[in-house]
């Protein structure tokens, strides 16, 4: 009978709480990277215009990540 | 394009940026990144297990971790692109302009050099990818206090100098083949 091996490192009963804390340190990054970037595609953006081309497809990958984020958490 | 404090009677002649091989060299490496995790994680949790059967984790928490994962090298991927698309240098009727943009909020303008200054250009390509796609670095030898220029990584520089030989010869003809517009400085 192959029965689970135990995790060598204490996991709390709530495993969302560590879920929380990484979700929240991915969302400060990426606030941090949004802000970078969106700034300086929009200040700039008469010199480069391939920023209005990336600018929606950053935004909408965050979303969908974010959203999956938050979804897995509440499938846990 | 358009290019804020452009001096008068000045037009750009050309853009440059860095070889998309930078670009992908750039990219590659982020995906490798990315791959780390799922290639490594199965074979720690593995071991973990010593041939038992592994560890259960809750549904969600593998999909969790790849999502989070993916939004960290997803951010990481667009600073990567703005830093390869926001180097420039533009090749103007009077001048080269270098555009750098050296991470976030450090963006370093300059004028390289004027182009009645440039006494000679060389076109240099290294390694096996610069010859094989065609990318290095040009050297511009100028009459100026700072007399040597060099742009690295930059796609077909035989190009770049020919463009640039041309805008000098067309601009700032030898005495005696034109009249040249003179560049407010």
């Amino acid at each position: 009978m192959n029965d689970p091996v135990p995790v060598p490192f204490p996991i709390p009963n709530d495993p969302s709480i560590i879920l929380w804390l990484f979700f929240w340190f991915a969302i400060a990054v990426t606030v941090a990277y949004a802000f970078a970037l969106l700034y300086h595609w929009i200040r700039y953006a008469h010199m480069y215009p391939l920023v209005w081309v990336m600018l929606p497809i950053y935004l909408i990958g965050v979303v969908i990540l974010i959203g999956a984020m938050v979804s897995s958490i509440a499938a846990v | 394009m358009t290019l804020k404090n452009m001096r008068e009677g000045e037009k750009i002649v050309l853009v440059v940026r860095k070889h998309w091989f930078v670009l992908f060299r750039n990219v590659l490496a982020l995906v490798i990144l990315f791959v780390l995790p799922f290639l490594f994680l199965p074979l720690f949790f593995g071991f973990l297990a010593q041939g038992q059967t592994p560890t259960d984790f809750p549904a969600g928490v593998g999909f969790f971790f790849a999502s989070f994962w993916t939004l960290i090298i997803w951010n990481l991927l667009f600073a990567r692109w703005t830093d390869y698309y926001y180097d420039i240098w533009i090749v103007t009727s009077q001048r080269v302009i270098d555009i750098e943009q050296k991470g976030f909020f450090n963006r370093d303008v300059a004028t390289l050099f004027n182009l009645n200054y440039v006494q000679d250009v060389t076109t240099v390509l290294t390694g096996i990818f610069g010859n094989l796609l065609g990318f290095g670095k040009l050297q511009v030898q100028t009459a100026a206090s700072r007399d040597e220029f060099v742009m690295y990584d930059i796609a077909d520089p035989v190009r770049i100098e020919h463009e640039i030989r041309e805008a000098q010869r067309k601009y700032y003809p030898p005495p005696g083949q034109g009249h040249p517009p003179l560049p407010s400085e």
